[in-house]
């Protein structure tokens, strides 16, 4: 059984059903539910601006982030480099300032594949069942099998290192839990009376899907989406650490942490201001994600 | 008489902290117990029995608080005690059984596993006597086969079976009050009676009394002495069970009663009370009961009856005023 | 017991197959000639026909495959490209430290996760809960690399009590197995508070507490067995991140497991180890799923009665 908010259980201790005490809709409630959640509100005005600096990138950095200078290496930080400078004298606050263009990207492109397909595999797996559901659950079970790392890597192999390049192998992977969800999801609705309704009306099992049944799964997919968002991040900053992912002179975080790595002993900042960067993304995602999930459907607490 | 009195509570006040506001659960009810007297609690869902009864054993969960009053067991205020006192009274000498059987024993542990372990805590019995007595009390509650239910785990039995090894635990250390909260209202119709009659048979076998709560008058009338009838928090009447059923005083009583379905009365529609139970968290003013009352005037809209005494029978309505005089 | 077993190996194997051919046809269709890596592309066109010729590489590709899994299910993967060592050695190496690293993270993850979440939900809504999960949120957050640097330069660098790198020191497992254990640690103690927030609202506690047990009894006894049945499972999918994980902190402390020996070969290009790897760690990962699986049976009754029956 899942967990339940505060006013769930004290109503079901007190024998009352849900509704008893007010009627309102999923989402107005959900939003009152997120609006008091004040760390998630928090972490979404941080990653607006994150955002924001990822697009005025340009405006925000003061030196070029590829422009080297010979004769400022290693510098640990100050006023006229913030974070410092790298060991052929780039200044780390640009670096790591264009740095959040792909971390962001990473997030959007990468959800904009997981979740098409997540959501039409395991809709069909859910709704049809018998050997559609059979085919497509081995499928599931065969891409998740693959360590996450590993199949990124064997994707990258094949396509070669680049930015858009990552984006496809992290998608690739990424859909699996979208659709185990989806599709547990859609068995259960399938059996209610809108279906039925629907179905007696005349409409396609297509249009019985995509009309009716997806809709309904809306907030699981916001929530799956936010979720997933920071460990694309993750991912992402991974591969380019390990040397797999962006390829230098390209700013990403994570290469940035690799190259500071071998400077340790002449410059700590080097990779610790890439690696911060990460962290409050990454933090601000999860915290985000976690109110979102808690506000639309406190039966996900597990995912 | 005053010795006669096993539980008396005083002014019980339960409360619940909610995000938007305090629910009162449970306001000021007063009632006691006498050994060996069986007292029906009746009302519909969310009208503050169960509460009541987890305030008796002080189990109330957080967000809930107990706010105010006594709860005097054999002379002893149970609200004082310590943690450690506490626990040596849960179980050995007021124990309880609950609405649902199939999830109040714990999945992944033995029956037997489950009824020593109460035995053990408090007698200190050793792993073999404790498993005696178990077998004993399995016996007691007329389950079948006891030597092997000992090694089942609550899964491998039915509902009713499930809430017999429930009463047997509870009976494992010879309380002196048994609360069954809902004991009957997830079996099956003819599981009911045979878990009643048990209850029933025990209860004069061991001299215990019960506190019997449910939201259905029927169960009440084959087993109480005294039926308190509450709603929305309050007691709204008190009486002894014939009379109750003769000439229930209360509006809500007497709905109550006219909605229990009699047998030989056939397919005569049942009656339903209209309205909803009223949210707890809104200020209101008048007689809670007055949305749905089919006598209600203007006095009791405007303020709320107080509860009325006359011989062995407490009312909390305005008809009765006239008649009965102000005794609070 | 034994059929649902049975159906349980049969799935896997449909699984491995799966990813067999995936993984196959993947680097099969790989854009440039991996002979021609190999051979550095100065080769002639006639030593190129040579090497592909003894590599096999000739050969029709669903032949290929057959004969790459033929050999895979006697243990044979191959040889690598460059290296000339059956992969299967090189794996095996490298799998006895990554394994090493992972399976002592994992313990030190569950016992620091078990005391973080236990003490965040018995505590639940208060300061404690709040602290404790900001910190573990903290730890989720991190990058797990970067806090292996961080652990360089602060245990290694600025405090010299740890060797920074290789396995040649005393106590070089420390430092990898600290930043694992308190990356995995983090989210397996949200995961575990989660859990026991859930077992303790069940009705069962309530009857625990009904019968006058004391609150350790309660919460060591009927609380955690019952959370235990969910935290293997979660304590499951976590080892399959913490290999990955322990494969990743390999690169930071440089150390030879099979993480170094998957990322370089895809430098190289050496397919047969590629191959080899993503076979390996399925195997590993099927393996750790159908262990879990068993495990619930031993942990929860009713699925050993009904699986049983079945």
């Amino acid at each position: 059984m899942a967990f339940k908010t505060k006013k769930a259980r004290v109503m079901e201790e007190l024998g009352l059903r849900a509704g008893d005490l007010q009627a309102s809709t999923l989402y107005r409630d959900a939003w009152n539910r997120l609006k008091k959640n004040k760390m998630a509100i928090a972490s979404f005005f941080l990653l607006v601006i994150i955002a924001l600096i990822a697009v005025f990138a340009p405006l925000i950095a003061p030196y070029d982030p590829y422009t080297q200078d010979l004769s400022r290496i290693n510098e640990p930080p100050s006023s006229d480099h913030w974070f410092g400078t790298d060991d052929v004298g780039r200044d780390l606050f640009s670096r790591v300032v264009y740095g959040t263009r792909i971390s962001m990207l990473v997030g959007v492109v990468c959800e904009a594949i997981c979740v098409p397909i997540g959501v039409i595999l395991g809709a069909l797996a859910g709704y049809f069942g018998g050997w559609v559901d059979a085919v497509i659950s081995r499928i599931i079970e065969i891409f998740a099998s693959f360590p996450t790392i590993l199949f990124a890597i064997a994707v990258m192999f094949i396509l070669g290192p680049g930015i858009m390049n990552i984006f496809i192998a992290i998608g690739v992977i990424g859909w699996t839990g979208l659709a185990r969800m989806i599709r547990g999801q859609i068995m259960q609705l399938k059996e209610k009376e809108f279906v039925e309704a629907a179905r007696a009306s005349g409409a396609s099992n297509m249009k019985i899907i995509f009309r009716h049944l997806i809709p309904n799964c809306l907030s699981t997919i916001i929530v799956v989406i936010t979720l997933d968002i920071p460990g694309d991040i993750m991912l992402e900053s991974t591969l380019s650490f390990v040397g797999l992912g962006v390829q230098p002179p390209d700013p990403s975080w994570g290469s940035m942490i690799s190259e500071g790595r071998k400077f340790i002993r002449q410059n700590v900042w080097y990779s610790f201001f890439p690696g911060l960067a990460i962290m409050l993304v990454v933090l601000a995602f999860n915290t985000l994600g976690d109110g979102v999930r808690d506000a639309l459907d406190p039966k996900l607490k597990n995912l | 008489m005053e010795n006669n009195i096993l539980l008396d509570v005083q002014d019980l006040v339960t409360q619940f902290k909610l995000d938007d506001g305090i629910l009162t659960a449970v306001d000021h009810v007063s009632f006691s117990i006498h050994r060996g007297e069986t007292l029906g609690v009746v009302g519909e869902s969310g009208c503050g029995k169960s509460v009541t009864a987890f305030s008796i054993l002080n189990l109330v969960s957080p967000p809930g608080k107990i706010a105010s009053g006594k709860i005097m067991f054999e002379g002893e205020n149970l609200l004082e005690k310590s943690k450690h006192d506490m626990k040596k009274i849960r179980g050995e000498r007021i124990s309880m059984i609950f609405q649902e059987p199939m999830t109040s024993l714990n999945p992944v542990f033995t029956i037997g596993n489950q009824i020593d372990e109460t035995l053990r805590v408090h007698k200190g019995l050793s792993r073999q006597d404790a498993r005696e007595k178990t077998i004993e009390l399995l016996k007691l509650v007329n389950i079948p086969l006891p030597e092997q239910r000992y090694r089942e785990y609550p899964h491998q039995l039915s509902g009713g079976m499930r809430q017999r090894v429930m009463i047997a635990m509870a009976l494992a250390c010879d309380p002196q009050l048994l609360i069954c909260d809902e004991p009957t209202t997830a079996l099956d119709v003819t599981v009911q009676a045979q878990i009643l009659q048990l209850i029933n048979r025990l209860k004069r076998q061991l001299g215990m009394a019960v506190m019997l709560i449910t939201h259905d008058l029927a169960v009440i009338s084959e087993v109480a002495d005294r039926i308190l009838v509450m709603y929305a928090g309050r007691i709204v009447e008190e009486s002894p069970e014939q009379a109750l059923f003769e000439k229930p005083l209360h509006p809500y009583t007497e709905a109550l009663l006219k909605s229990v379905p009699h047998v030989g009365k056939g397919t005569e529609k049942l009656y339903m009370i209209e309205g909803m139970v009223p949210n707890l968290l809104q200020k209101h003013e008048g007689c809670l009961f007055a949305p749905r009352c089919q006598y209600a005037t203007d006095l009791c809209r405007q303020r709320e009856p107080a509860l009325l005494q006359a011989g062995d029978r407490k009312v909390r309505c305005h008809r009765y005023t006239q008649e009965w005089g102000n005794s609070e | 017991m034994l059929k649902y077993l049975l159906n349980r190996i049969w799935q896997s194997v449909i699984v491995l197959v799966g990813v067999t051919l995936v993984t196959f046809i993947l680097l099969n269709v790989v854009p440039g000639d991996p002979v021609l890596v190999m051979l550095n592309k100065r080769a002639d066109a006639e030593t190129v026909e040579r090497v592909r010729h003894e590599l096999g590489l000739d050969r029709p590709l669903h032949i290929q495959y057959f004969d790459f899994v033929a050999h895979a299910v006697q243990g044979d993967l191959g040889e690598s490209y460059f290296q000339k060592r059956p992969v299967t050695e090189m794996l095996n190496q490298g799998f006895a430290l990554t394994f090493r690293l992972g399976a002592l993270s994992l313990v030190f993850s569950v016992i620091f996760g078990l005391l973080v979440g236990t003490l965040a939900a018995l505590f639940r809504g208060r300061f404690l809960d709040h602290f404790l999960m900001f910190i573990a949120m903290l730890g989720i957050s991190m990058p797990i690399f970067w806090l292996g640097v961080l652990l360089q330069i602060l245990l290694g660098l600025n405090l010299g009590w740890l060797p920074i790198s290789g396995t040649k020191a005393a106590g070089w497992l420390v430092m990898p197995v600290l930043c694992l254990g308190i990356s995995y640690g983090a989210s397996a103690s949200r995961l575990i508070r989660t859990n026991m927030l859930d077992a303790l609202g069940q009705d069962y506690v309530r009857t625990a507490r009904a019968k006058g047990l004391s609150e350790w009894i309660v919460v060591g006894k009927h609380v955690l067995k019952n959370a235990a049945i969910p935290i293997v499972t979660l304590i499951g999918m976590q080892l399959r991140s913490l290999l990955a994980g322990a494969m990743v902190i390999e690169m930071v402390f440089s150390l030879h497991g099979l993480g170094r020996i998957a990322f370089s070969a895809v430098t190289s290009r050496d397919i047969p180890i590629v191959q080899g790897c993503v076979l390996y760690t399925a195997a590993v990962y099927v393996i750790i799923n159908l262990i879990v699986d068993l495990l619930y049976g031993v942990l929860d009754p009713r699925i050993r009665i009904v699986k049983g029956a079945a």
